[in-house]
């Protein structure tokens, strides 16, 4: 069995299907009282994570959350499809309110290091913040080589070669181990945590750590100046016939 | 464990005119196999009552019977015991310690041990594993696939310190 170590970055995030509402205040959305779930592309990493131990290519799956005690519902959910143990990073709620994807890449390396982790896979993004940073930055602060938007991920000896989906179509690259990968939406079709696999992932284990213990400073580098709704669609307007548009089409001098 | 139940069936010399105990037996299939196949004596051992019933319900449907316990055994022994199987007992570390302290002394009292698990992790990465000898492997079956998300093999273990 080969030996290679996968970590996996789970953001638990407000569901998909949520409408988002901006807080009376304007220094966030309302989070109390919705519902959340695992950031889709993490699914999708977690997922890819699972049939690398499929194919025998990978030994050992780890799932990890950084935020507050709910963040553990996520990893069970992570857990139940199919990874081996999980990592919560407790955050408290008041530090969580300005965690970056700096201190996540930050938590993400040191715990890369510890567990000798082989390859570390997130999301591309998450829906919430739709940041984009954490892969790349967790890949510069370990100094290991970064295949991100991967939509196909094969192993060939000792390397990975990785197909990414960029502008102009997809490229295709090799990448030494270790490697960060981030998982685009056409890597992999996730399966669902099926109740037999939610009652066996609550005899995984989940360790706890704090950002002390990580050795990671979670002071806020930046900050919220404010949150808005975008701007409410105007009403558009009716008209009858294609004379009417061409006569209001260069009435408003559009044409 | 079906697993198990197949190696058996599959390799019934090892096991018949022996005394067998089959620990965590669930719905029983290793040990009513064991009794098919021609054991001396099979007790099929479940800590949990409705295993109980199950193993005595699929024991009757294959017109056998076999003796039922569901008194812990785990860390005891007996002197006509021949072999002791384990089914899928493995997804708990702290349970692995306690299995793994056992199962050298049945060793030592010439007791055989045969593991079946799908490779979990606690499993894998204990000590013990390096006393274990694949002497089984197949896939597992599409239903088994759905209750066991990551693992797609199945194995039986023989413990040979």
């Amino acid at each position: 069995m080969s030996a290679l170590r996968v970590l996996v970055g789970c953001k638990r995030v407000i569901d998909y299907a949520v409408k988002i509402r901006v807080k009376p205040d304007k220094t966030g959305v309302v989070t109390d009282g919705v519902k959340h779930s695992m950031n889709p592309f993490d699914e999708i990493a977690i997922e890819e994570a699972v049939r690398l131990k499929e194919k025998k290519i990978a030994s050992e799956v780890i799932a990890v959350s950084c935020g507050p005690q709910q963040c553990q519902e996520t990893l069970r959910t992570a857990l139940a499809m199919g990874a081996d143990r999980a990592i919560h990073v407790d955050i408290d709620s008041k530090d969580y309110e300005t965690l970056q994807p700096i201190h996540v890449s930050k938590f993400l390396a040191k715990l890369a290091q510890d567990e000798k982790a082989d390859i570390v896979i997130v999301g591309k993004q998450a829906i919430d913040d739709d940041c984009n940073q954490t892969g790349q930055m967790t890949a510069a602060l370990l100094d290991w080589p970064q295949a991100t938007f991967a939509s196909k991920v094969e192993k060939n000896n000792g390397d990975l070669t990785v197909i990414r989906e960029i502008d102009g179509g997809l490229e295709t690259i090799k990448v030494k181990l270790p490697a960060i990968l981030t998982a685009d939406l056409r890597l992999n079709e996730p399966r669902y945590a099926t109740l037999p696999n939610i009652m066996k992932a609550k005899k995984k284990p989940m360790a706890k750590k704090t950002p002390s213990d990580l050795g990671v400073d979670v002071a806020s580098r930046q900050e919220i100046v404010s949150v808005e709704d975008p701007p409410v669609r105007e009403a558009g307007q009716k008209v009858e016939s294609v004379e009417e548009l061409v006569t209001k089409l260069k009435d408003s001098g559009l044409v | 464990m079906k697993l198990g139940t197949l190696f058996i069936l599959d390799n019934q010399y090892i096991f018949a005119n022996k005394n067998i105990v089959d620990i965590g037996s669930g719905c029983g299939a290793s040990a009513i196999a064991c009794k098919l196949i021609g054991a001396r004596s099979v007790v099929a051992n479940d800590i949990d009552k409705i295993a109980i019933g199950a193993i005595n319900l699929n024991a009757t449907a294959n017109q056998t019977e076999v003796s039922v316990s569901s008194e812990n055994l785990i860390g005891s022994s007996d002197s006509h015991w021949n072999i002791v199987l384990l089914g899928d007992m493995f997804y708990d570390r702290h349970f692995v310690d306690i299995i793994s302290d056992w199962i050298p002394k049945l060793s030592n009292n010439k007791i055989s041990v045969f593991i079946g698990d799908p490779g979990r992790l606690p499993l894998i990465n204990h000590p013990l594993s390096s006393k274990l000898e694949i002497v089984f492997k197949c896939e597992l079956p599409e239903e088994c696939l759905k209750g066991n998300n990551g693992m797609n093999s199945g194995y039986v273990w023989k413990y040979t310190p």
